[in-house]
């Protein structure tokens, strides 16, 4: 672990009990670090354990051989793939109970502006559509400053306009906490959109098949570029 | 007619002709055995006068809370432990099967008989018959806690407190209502029991009372005074408490878009 960097992962196996006593090897031998405030993407083939990996990261499944280092005194959120709100509780009780226990907090006034969401703080989530929904979990993950932010394909079965808008919001978000994000995607012109390095996993078991880093910045990313590094990561990893 | 206006008066319409058939079958009788409308009435208005009603009522609903309570209380921490460990629950679930086939008369006399004919016997026997069913109603909310949510709260660094009322509490609620439902109907016909069996106060032990005298007036009287008071509770505390619940479920309903 270099000084620059967040996170180190170096996971040798992971293993699931299968169906008549088998077992299922999910990850093998994958191995990556993030340096700070850098925005990862990860893709890889449907089922090859990214989300496996993620929840690995966040601390959710301990049982795995190998080690991962981040300090204890930085903070880790998450944004789900489902927004994984509270119904019982309305947008802004979700977002204020993830800012208790910590230690720094943005200004929830303005977290809910830039996200679009100070008309609805008071709604219950049933009450929201997916893309408030999944803004109102942004806000969440933001809300605490998080030193670390873990998403797991937090804009799948969005429509395209709203994709987009989401992640410019998150971009911004980004950049104006600094934190480091470590991103899970389906879709690979999204990781090339975002991503300052992108990390190819191969198919179950999952390791990793390649990276690339991406240095053209974000506002200079257009389509032909866009197109031609999605290409180059499909030749890597053989996504879909 | 609207369908939900004409409920409270099929239901009034209802209960009047029970009234009304109740009092030609008492007139046609004739009978000490079954009194009519006006008897009874006459009945609860001498009691209520001289204080014994609310006396007795008072006595048997403080025991109906104090066994309430105490069977909420338990049961709900034994079935959330057994829902969410699956080797106590191996372990505990036959006691469990065993409680729930014991007729509530025989743990009734064997508290009377193992700790004496006083309160805390009364009170524990009702307890004991009520918190299986918590215990099996609850341990099916545990069972059926949402493990996303679950890390999600892990992720956020919920703690223990935080965890239990804003996450777990909320999803069990719905169980919660129904174990406070069936539990209060059940606990107090299980309290005059316990009244009848060993105690010298509270309405079962006045329907003991009046069956030795006979008097079947009052015996009605008493009946009708503590089934009012417990739809009361039933209405007026129970279900606003659901209601008060559920505001975020009732809200979305119509707010989807």
């Amino acid at each position: 672990m270099t000084s620059t960097d967040i996170l180190t992962a170096n996971i040798r196996a992971k293993v699931f009990d299968a169906a008549e006593g088998g077992i299922m090897q999910a990850i093998s031998n994958l191995a990556f670090s993030l340096k700070r405030e850098t925005f990862t993407c990860v893709i890889g083939p449907s089922g090859c354990g990214k989300t496996t990996t993620l929840r690995l990261l966040l601390g959710l499944d301990k049982e795995f051989d190998g080690e991962i280092n981040f300090s204890q005194n930085r903070t880790m959120t998450a944004v789900f793939q489902e927004p994984r709100l509270l119904p019982w509780r309305t947008v802004e009780q979700n977002v204020r109970l993830a800012l208790s226990n910590a230690n720094n907090a943005v200004a929830l006034d303005d977290l809910f502006i830039e996200l679009g969401l100070e008309d609805v703080r008071q709604f219950y989530p049933a009450e929201l559509s997916l893309g408030m929904a999944r803004r109102a979990s942004l806000a969440r993950a933001f809300a605490v400053m998080p030193d670390l932010l873990i998403l797991d394909e937090p804009f799948v079965s969005l429509d395209d306009a709203t994709a987009q808008r989401l992640r410019q919001m998150l971009l911004s978000l980004w950049k104006s906490t600094a934190c480091t994000a470590l991103m899970v995607t389906h879709n690979v012109e999204e990781a090339v959109m975002l991503a300052d390095e992108v990390i190819v996993l191969s198919a179950r078991p999952a390791t990793q098949l390649g990276k690339l880093s991406l240095d053209v910045p974000r506002e200079s990313r257009n389509s032909a570029y866009i197109s031609e590094m999605s290409d180059k990561l499909r030749q890597v990893g053989l996504v879909e | 007619m609207n369908a939900n206006l004409s409920r409270p008066l099929v239901a009034l319409l209802s209960l009047t002709s029970l009234l009304v058939l109740w009092w030609l079958v008492a007139g046609a009788l004739g009978d000490r055995s079954l009194p009519g409308p006006v008897a009874v009435a006459q009945s609860l208005m001498q009691e209520a006068r001289s204080g014994e009603l609310f006396t007795h009522l008072g006595a048997t609903l403080l025991r109906v809370l104090a066994a309430f309570v105490l069977a909420m209380l338990i049961g709900s921490a034994i079935g959330i432990a057994m829902g969410l460990n699956q080797s106590l629950n191996q372990f505990v679930d036959p006691w469990l099967v065993l409680l729930l086939n014991i007729p509530a008369l025989v743990i009734i006399v064997l508290a009377y008989i193992w700790f004496g004919l006083n309160e805390a016997a009364a009170i524990g026997a009702v307890a004991l018959n009520k918190i299986p069913n918590v215990v099996v109603t609850l341990r099916e909310g545990a069972r059926s806690l949402d493990p996303q949510t679950a890390e999600m709260a892990k992720v956020f660094k919920f703690g223990f407190y935080k965890t239990l009322k804003h996450v777990v509490l909320p999803q069990l609620q719905p169980f919660f209502a129904s174990a406070m439902r069936s539990g209060i109907s059940l606990i107090w016909k299980i309290v005059l029991v316990v009244e009848l069996l060993g105690r010298s106060n509270g309405v079962g032990f006045q329907i003991h009372l009046y069956f030795q005298l006979f008097d079947v007036a009052t015996i009605l009287a008493y009946t009708l005074a503590f089934v009012f008071v417990m739809l009361s509770v039933e209405y007026f505390v129970l279900q606003p408490l659901e209601k008060r619940s559920r505001r975020w479920r009732a809200k979305s309903a119509g707010g989807s878009r």
